[in-house]
């Protein structure tokens, strides 16, 4: 089986309402699951149209996070 | 399929047993005596018995993630707290009934852990992940089944218990029960809290340990600032808070997804 990685649960209203640690082999499990593999998706967070915003902006990737941190 | 053995199996030795079920999700299942087995549920997925079974669950959530470090004011992150714990008695599971699992997984840099659930027929558990970072105190230990440490250099909670507290902040708090598995005394231990982060002088500089059951240690800071550590999946562990000296900042770990635990009744 696959390596397990992040998914969000998206309600209806497109918040994310969980974070599980899911396989892609029984993704099909959970049809309101979106992958987020390593970008920082959290609960309360909102999908629309494909991307991930907190706040109204725009979820950074981990390594976008690291490079802003970096350049303090 | 997707199973992996830790003992031998009398046939006709247990009322229930390994080709009893199917699970959609990887696990693993641990034969205690020829009577008594545990089930151990590693990732989300679907789980059907084909028989009728009363059973005792332990639901651990995801670890929080440890917080960033803010090199402008050479401020650590403080460590993510464990996963919370919950635990269900005397539940009979119905053959041919799907139950759905959930494993909270671990949560990124500041952000909380996700929740565990096990939800079926008129079953409904579940438990918490450990709490999110406050937006602009990434200082501070979080909330969950063992506190994360504050920065700077907060060891990690374990077994319930808070957090240590750093010169910047309290430690988190923890849910003040134990969090070994089924709370029983010598049981494994889950969801320790992330340890708090380095700070940017020599004496300061070694990150808050991680507290037993999974808790992530904290990054260095000083002269060889580090991303805090993450925790293990499947342990419920708080990520570690990052380290930092002036100018340099880096992110907290990422908290360790948790896990769901079902045993044959018992006692």
């Amino acid at each position: 089986m696959d390596e397990p990685t992040n998914y969000a649960l998206i309600d209806e209203s497109g918040t994310v309402n969980n974070i599980i640690w899911l396989c892609i082999a029984n993704k099909d499990d959970f049809p309101n699951a979106i992958c987020v593999a390593d970008r920082p998706v959290a609960i309360g967070d909102v999908y629309t149209d494909g991307v991930f915003t907190r706040d109204g902006a725009v979820v950074p990737t981990y390594e976008e996070q690291q490079a802003a941190l970096e350049a303090q | 399929m997707r199973q992996l053995m830790m003992g031998c199996v009398a046939a006709g030795a247990s009322e229930f047993g390994f080709t009893d079920f199917t699970y959609t999700g990887t696990y693993t299942w641990v034969q205690d005596t020829l009577t008594n087995w545990r089930l151990k549920f590693l990732t989300s997925g679907i789980f059907t018995p084909r028989k009728s079974v009363s059973i005792d669950a332990f639901l651990l959530g995801g670890g929080a993630g440890g917080g960033n470090s803010n090199g402008g004011n050479a401020t650590p992150g403080g460590g993510g707290a464990g996963g919370r714990t919950g635990q269900l008695n005397s539940v009979a599971l119905n053959a041919g009934v799907s139950y759905v699992i959930t494993i909270g997984a671990g949560g990124p840099n500041h952000a909380g852990g996700g929740n565990t659930s096990f939800v079926g027929g008129s079953l409904n558990g579940a438990v918490a992940g450990g709490s999110a970072i406050v937006s602009g105190q990434e200082y501070r230990g979080t909330n969950g089944g063992s506190g994360g440490g504050s920065a700077t250099s907060g060891a990690g909670g374990a077994d319930g218990n808070d957090g240590a507290s750093g010169d910047k902040a309290a430690g988190g708090t923890g849910q003040h029960t134990t969090t070994r598995e089924f709370g029983e005394a010598g049981a494994t231990l889950y969801g320790g809290g992330g340890g708090g982060g380095g700070g940017q002088y020599s004496y300061i500089a070694n990150g808050g340990s991680g507290g037993a059951g999974g808790g992530a240690n904290g990054g260095y800071g000083y002269n060889s600032v580090q991303n805090g550590f993450s925790a293990a999946a499947n342990t419920g562990g708080g990520g570690g808070g990052a380290g930092t000296r002036q100018g340099v900042g880096a992110t907290g770990g990422w908290g360790g997804s948790g896990i769901l635990i079902i045993r044959n009744k018992r006692g």
